[in-house]
């Protein structure tokens, strides 16, 4: 999968290419609004973030571009101003989703992999895990193709956390996933034990491998061994 | 919204109309009496003149044609040219009002009298000349009557002028008025002055103009400096969080540096939480938001309190909702932060198997919740950064509530009653 990263920060941009490249995502950068222009128009990519505060020319320019291009590449704005006018014009310019800075890589790779899920299974949205498939749309979950029963948090939990695969996430993380941004007045995120808890339980028993490892108990990794 | 040009006592032409009424009223009191004084003396002056013309003729004419022998015919004849003989012997001419009775009508009439001393046949007598007044009276009279109905005529006509020259000279004053009180900060570019003929009109738009374009400059750099500061403020930060959760990924990682690395990024996100608290009541205070949407208040409380519950489920707290279909004008986004302010900290300061109450009328709402004593006095409860004992408090979520229902005209009111946190809302 290619990524174009959009972002005028070169530190923030880099630091978010390190987290997103594994063995299927290739990262490309620009840095001004020139050279993602350049990209956008000569090259495909799976999803781009895109920072809407650019030199040289705003963001939104380019979603329109992209729009007028025909081009089918995911889009996921990053911006640092809370602005509803902008957020509404963004998605209504055709991008697929809006985050705020500052947020943690993990929420963003989270989205990038929703977005180039939508994208590559043309909106049927299907994630499949070694011996684990699942569909967000019908929210079912199948483990070696038997269908395993999950609440709603467990559910927005696999597919976090399978969004993050070989990266430790702290539980603060997760749980501001999984219940927005009010999860700052928790006192304590045990409940997020509990969920992963029930999570392991479930996919075990039904015959998967037992892909989450704990950090410390202060954290958690996807990963196969 | 129209000014009602005839409305209150006070207003411009009310007090122009009244400083006339009183000028005219004054002048016609005092000019009637001193007009009727001044024709009845040019009157009189013209009746005496008549009188010493008459004693001269008489004089001339007739004084040596008299015999004694004809007084008596002649007084018959000459009801006002009396010869009337006398003992006191008048020194000089006098002249004299004097009422003599009409035998007919019955009636007292005012003469004016002159009386002088004559010698008919060498006998002294004394020649009486006397003019009737009494036309001269109703003439007198009716000048008069004519003179206050021209004046009542000039004073009716003057305020009935003023009226309807005001309406049309003032009108575009008045809308100018009606415009400024209507304003607000982001539409400032809306408004249109009427134009006017009248040059001090013309002059106050032209410098209203002016004013209101310098104020919105000022507004519209203050909005920008105050976005573009916060907007800063989130990408050094923003730099900051990721490195943290790269420095998670690192091999080796002990678990003290581990927690290092979470106090540190939840410390980033209460900066983050600060700056965009701090950004929107900037916001409040320079009055940047609309005031015109149309909100569902019920649906709003109710949604709110449906995205909360997951986190409530959490402490096992139990929220009651009851709420009435109600709608009012105010700014949707800025009654979402309110009730969620509010909402939130409910849950916040909530203890486990606690409950929340959520009750919406017409008039108020009102969300209770249960939980510890407060450490905070509850008159610090609304000012910036007055802080409860959570640690992930900015200490502004009930200021921001507070500015809130201050922009709406709303109040907001505190009190403990049985063990339980009370805050409402009174619209």
């Amino acid at each position: 999968m290619k990524i174009l990263i959009i972002e005028d920060e070169r530190e923030l941009a880099s630091t978010m290419g390190d987290y997103l490249k594994n063995e299927h995502f290739i990262c490309e950068f620009a840095h001004d609004f020139k050279t993602a222009r350049d990209k956008i128009l000569v090259y495909d990519y799976d999803c781009i973030l895109l920072d809407i505060t650019l030199p040289g020319g705003s963001g939104l320019e380019l979603l329109k571009m992209l729009k007028k291009e025909g081009k089918t590449d995911g889009v996921l704005i990053i911006s640092a101003k809370n602005s509803l006018d902008d957020k509404l014009l963004g998605l209504k310019l055709g991008a697929d989703d809006y985050l705020l800075k500052p947020f943690h890589l993990a929420e963003m790779s989270a989205r990038v992999h929703a977005i180039v899920r939508r994208r590559k299974f043309d909106g049927k949205d299907s994630l499949v895990y070694n011996e684990i498939t699942l569909n967000t749309q019908s929210k079912r979950v199948f483990v070696n193709k038997k269908e395993i029963s999950l609440t709603k948090m467990e559910f927005e939990l696999l597919i976090f956390l399978i969004g993050n695969k070989n990266r430790v996430v702290s539980k603060e993380v997760i749980a501001e996933h999984l219940t927005g941004d009010n999860a700052d007045f928790l006192d304590n995120f045990d409940f997020i034990y509990s969920h992963i808890k029930n999570l392991k339980r479930k996919l075990t028993e039904a015959g998967g491998e037992d892909y989450i490892k704990t950090v410390y108990g202060l954290g958690y990794k996807w990963q196969y061994e | 919204m129209d000014s009602d040009i005839n409305g209150s006592m006070n207003n411009l032409l009310n007090i122009t109309i009244r400083y006339y009424a009183v000028l005219l009223l004054a002048i016609l009191l005092l000019s009637a009496p001193a007009f009727y004084l001044i024709i009845e003396r040019l009157f009189i002056q013209d009746v005496d003149e008549a009188l010493l013309l008459r004693k001269e003729e008489f004089l001339k004419y007739r004084v040596n044609t008299l015999k004694t022998s004809d007084l008596v015919l002649w007084n018959s004849y000459n009801r006002d040219d009396n010869l009337i003989a006398s003992e006191m012997r008048l020194m000089k001419d006098s002249i004299f009002q004097q009422f003599f009775l009409d035998t007919l009508a019955n009636e007292w009439e005012p003469y004016r009298v002159l009386l002088t001393p004559v010698t008919i046949d060498n006998s002294k007598y004394n020649l009486q000349i006397r003019i009737s007044l009494v036309e001269s009276e109703d003439l007198m009279f009716s000048i008069l009557i004519t003179f206050s109905v021209v004046v009542v005529m000039v004073m009716a006509g003057m305020i009935l002028i003023t009226r309807w020259l005001s309406k049309r000279l003032w009108g575009p004053f008045y809308e100018t008025i009606d415009l400024m009180e209507d304003l607000e900060m982001d539409k400032i570019n809306d408004v249109l002055l009427t134009d006017s003929r009248v040059e001090e009109f013309v002059r106050l738009n032209a410098s209203l103009k002016k004013l209101l374009e310098k104020n919105q400059r000022i507004f519209r750099s203050q909005k920008e400096f105050t976005e573009n500061a916060s907007h800063e403020i989130q990408t050094p930060l923003a730099i900051f969080q990721s490195k943290l959760d790269m420095l998670l990924q690192s091999e080796g990682l002990t678990e003290e540096q581990f927690k290092l690395i979470r106090d540190l990024s939840s410390s980033t996100k209460r900066l983050s939480k600060l700056n965009q608290n701090l950004l929107l009541l900037s916001k409040l205070d320079n009055d940047q938001f609309s005031k015109s949407d149309e909100i569902d208040i019920s649906a709003t409380v109710m949604s709110i309190a449906a995205a909360l519950s997951p986190l409530a489920d959490i402490k096992s707290v139990k929220i009651n909702c009851h709420v009435v279909p109600l709608q009012l004008k105010g700014n949707r986004i800025l009654f979402e932060i309110l009730v969620n302010n509010l909402l939130a900290n409910a849950v916040r300061y909530n203890e486990e198997n606690g409950m929340i109450g959520i009750t919406l009328s017409r008039s108020a709402l009102v969300i209770s919740n249960s939980g510890p004593e407060l450490t905070l006095s509850p008159e610090k409860l609304f000012e910036r950064f007055g802080k409860g004992d959570h640690p992930q408090s900015t200490g502004l979520g009930l200021a921001i509530a507070k500015k809130i229902c201050d922009a709406f005209g709303y109040t907001i009111r505190y009190s403990r009653q049985n063990h339980l946190h009370e805050f409402t809302i009174t619209f």
